[in-house]
């Protein structure tokens, strides 16, 4: 009696054990995923912001009078280059929300420009015009794609830090660890998908 | 505890959110929207082939009978990365995406291929390869234009590998020291002790067994089943001449080399690539409208 006592504690702690192991390395590894996609993100911001020099020089030659707009990116891109982006803002709420609105106030005089744009025949067939514009169209395409990567990594390093068993290795092993923030899904790509269940 | 419940389903409904439903990845043309003939079709599949034949670049054509209400550009990235299109270490796949119904045309670039086709040039190729075709109605040429184009920036790239005939070279070679090594072997039946000859023995079935799967390596890019086939010949060929039969280790390689040609069929199937939203999209308007299903 005794012994099947002894062989199914064994066994429990054997399962319990094996439960653990699976998760010993997943909040660095997943910590590590999401950096990487964090990362991604920037590029594709910084590509963005690249861009810009380029693209305003391109449509005042044209549209030299549209000042606003233009004054409107060229400020709203200097401020998103003075931010200094260091993956410890992910976790912290309040850093992470002044990028996002740094972001966004770029991506809004953005589109005012190229609104503008439209008006100006001969602007919209500058070959140099276009160009900027696809390779413009093209990272903002790329940036939506980095942000849902990045939601989707952190997602999983979030779950692993709130579910069992991976909160309570995370609570033992790595008890730095915190929920990382995240982007909440944009208007577009909210209205985009019509699926139907 | 509701709360975390509640943030559990969140996180899960977050996760749901984005997954049209994909047409099977049937071969290098996917004619969804039955815009080109048979023949038409065979003809951009071997273009295709050709183009991964030099680069290894994937070029996938993939005509869609409707987006589901998605953005091409978003619906495009995710057809790439669901078929794994392109080389796994240079994620340089390549789809054009026509969707008649819905008036739009894709470029999506893989990862490994944005600096070769920049967004710009994605946009030109379509705006001055593919467009002016579709405006006579011919779908094929379209296509075909595009990614002859596509062939020629691509190969400019690839273009130096020479290398690849100095590692053949070095195969032969290796494959030249065959007879050498049976040759001992032969020689040593004669003069060396039991314990010597179970070492050449099993230094000479490694041999082979290495041998073969590496040309398998080259052959198919498969590092599993070729790990598996080498493994298995070095076993077959250890045992099968237990008696000292040399003889047996050259029909070893006679059959094993006799299976490896039977790759010339093209199944084809994504390699592993991966995709960012490189590309560029437009609006075809009502061009191919009539035209498919």
């Amino acid at each position: 009696m005794k012994a099947i006592g002894g062989i199914l504690a064994a066994v429990i702690i054997g399962a319990i054990v094996m439960m653990f192991a699976g998760h010993m390395n997943s909040v660095p590894t997943l910590d590590e995923s999401a950096k990487a996609s964090w990362a991604q993100v920037q590029n594709q911001y910084q590509r963005r912001a690249d861009l810009v020099p380029n693209l305003v020089a391109t449509v005042k030659g044209y549209a030299s009078h549209e000042k606003e707009v233009l004054v409107g990116v060229t400020e709203a891109r200097a401020k998103v280059g003075q931010m200094n982006i260091t993956p410890a803002v992910l976790n912290d709420p309040k850093a992470f929300a002044a990028f996002e609105k740094a972001q966004g106030e770029l991506s809004s005089a953005l589109s005012r420009l190229m609104m503008v744009s439209e008006r100006y025949p001969e602007l919209k067939a500058d070959k140099n015009f276009m160009a900027l514009q696809s390779q413009l169209e093209g990272t903002e395409n790329r940036i939506s794609v980095a942000r849902r990567d990045y939601i989707d990594t952190v997602k999983e390093y979030n779950l692993e830090l709130r579910t069992v068993p991976g909160r309570w290795v995370a609570a033992i092993l790595y008890p730095d660890a915190t929920v990382k923030e995240t982007f909440s899904a944009e208007p577009q790509s909210q209205k985009a998908p019509t699926v139907s269940f | 505890m509701i709360r975390f419940f509640v943030t559990l389903l969140f996180f899960i409904g977050v996760a749901t959110w984005a997954a049209p439903t994909f047409p099977e990845l049937s071969g290098r043309v996917v004619d969804q929207a039955e815009l080109l003939t048979p023949d038409q079709e065979q003809s951009l599949s071997e273009l295709s082939k050709t183009i991964e034949d030099n680069s290894t670049a994937q070029v996938v054509v993939v005509t869609l009978k409707s987006l589901e209400g998605y953005d091409i550009s978003d619906y495009g990235y995710q057809l790439g990365r669901y078929w794994k299109i392109g080389q796994k270490d240079k994620n340089n796949g390549l789809l054009i995406i026509i969707a008649p119904n819905d008036h739009k045309v894709r470029i999506e670039v893989g990862y490994g291929l944005e600096g070769d086709i920049t967004d710009a040039q994605a946009n030109d190729l379509i705006l001055t390869k593919m467009v002016p075709r579709f405006k006579q109605k011919d779908v094929y040429g379209g296509i075909k234009d595009t990614m002859e184009e596509i062939k020629v920036i691509i190969s400019k790239e690839y273009q130096a590998e020479p290398v690849k005939e100095k590692s053949h070279l070095f195969y032969i070679l290796l494959i030249a020291l065959i007879p050498l090594l049976v040759l001992i072997f032969w020689a040593g039946t004669y003069y060396f002790s039991k314990q010597v000859m179970v070492i050449l023995k099993l230094t000479a079935s490694l041999f082979i067994g290495g041998i073969v799967g590496m040309l398998i390596w080259i052959a198919s890019h498969l590092v599993i089943i070729s790990a598996i086939v080498g493994l298995i010949v070095f076993i077959i060929t250890y045992f099968s001449n237990k008696n000292s039969d040399f003889g047996s280790i050259i029909d070893t390689i006679g059959n094993s080399s006799g299976s490896m040609s039977s790759d010339s069929f093209d199944i084809f199937s994504g390699s592993g690539g991966s995709f960012g939203g490189g590309g560029s999209s437009v609006d075809i308007g009502d061009l191919l409208d009539g035209l498919g299903s």
